[in-house]
């Protein structure tokens, strides 16, 4: 995206077109974030000069926060292009409660994130957690210089901990750990158990709640468990 | 022991009693709660929930930490 006095950007038809409202723009505390708002709200020349320095400074935080990830101009280009689209489709919702280059920059770090990690565990298959010894002493070796008194502690709390899941947990609540196990990032396990994110968060919260309370009466406290698997 | 297990008997020993904010409530405060952070500010009490969730759900998180880092890049740029 190199040109956007072509406007290729520039919405022109359907929900895209942000409306503005005069009265909560004049709300907003921030008097930049008013110019950022009336000026994509503005003509089609304001808004599109509007929309490549933002597309420069979407860039800029999204090659920050992404160094290191070995991403490509290319995906970087077409995140920040995905997400000024959307900024343009929300726009009505910003509330000014955050400059709004920190809203639009959030809304592309999200875009990116989301994109990132749907490339990243798309064919990850789900752990399995019916192998009673996964994890306790296969997978990975411990790379950690602990006695063999801690190990065995670990494997115990690992062994309750699979006790506790299949006796506890509901069908789905142990098809969510799995992903959780897999690495897989809530985002994308959401999606593939068809879930709203949020509905699996609460999920989550509720086994990790039972699983919680069931290593509890098992003499297994929190603060130990932190300390235990430091 | 995998570090996946280790990962969630960690994330089972710190889970809160109360369910705290959502993950679509903390990506709409996140911006500001990030700003607010960076530059000191007191939290008000939806981004003290936020404050919590992030303690409490690994991928807001990540996303919170990545975006201090792009904020600190479009307001202070390197070099500026
Ligand atoms: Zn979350």
């Amino acid at each position: 995206m190199s040109d956007l006095e072509s406007n290729e950007l520039v919405p022109t038809t359907g929900t895209t077109e942000p409306s503005g409202d005069a009265a909560r723009i004049a709300e907003m505390a921030d008097e930049s974030a008013r110019k950022w708002v009336q000026r994509l709200y503005g003509g089609r020349n304001e808004r599109a000069k509007a929309l490549e320095e933002l597309r420069s400074i979407l860039l800029r935080g999204l090659r920050a926060a992404f160094a290191g990830d070995n991403v490509s101009d290319d995906l970087f280009e077409d995140a920040v292009q995905d997400s000024l689209m959307k900024i343009l489709r929300n726009l009505d919702s910003f509330e000014g409660r955050s400059r709004f280059e920190s809203w639009a920059t959030s809304i592309a770090l999200r875009t990116l994130l989301s994109e990132l990690r749907h490339r990243r565990y798309q064919d990850i298959p789900l752990a399995s957690l019916s192998d009673p010894n996964r994890g306790v002493s296969s997978a990975q070796p411990d790379r950690s210089e602990t006695s063999p008194d801690v190990q065995m502690m670990k494997q115990q709390v690992v062994a309750v901990m699979h006790r506790l899941i299949d006796e506890h947990l509901s069908e789905h609540q142990r098809s969510a750990l799995r992903g959780v196990l897999a690495g897989i990032p809530s985002d994308v396990l959401a999606n593939r158990l068809h879930l709203q994110r949020n509905a699996l968060y609460k999920l989550l919260h509720d086994a990790r709640q039972k699983l919680k309370q069931g290593l509890a009466q098992e003499g297994y406290e929190g603060a130990d468990l932190l300390s235990l698997f430091e | 022991m995998s570090e996946p297990w280790r990962d969630l008997v960690r994330l089972v020993a710190q889970t809160r009693d109360d369910e705290g904010a959502g993950c679509e409530c903390c990506h709409e405060n996140l911006a500001e709660f990030a700003e607010r952070e960076l530059q000191g500010l007191s939290r008000c009490e939806t981004l003290m929930r936020i404050a919590a969730h992030l303690q409490d759900c690994p991928c807001c998180q990540d996303e919170y930490q990545r975006l201090t880092t792009a904020l600190k890049a479009v307001w202070c740029p390197p070099g500026s």
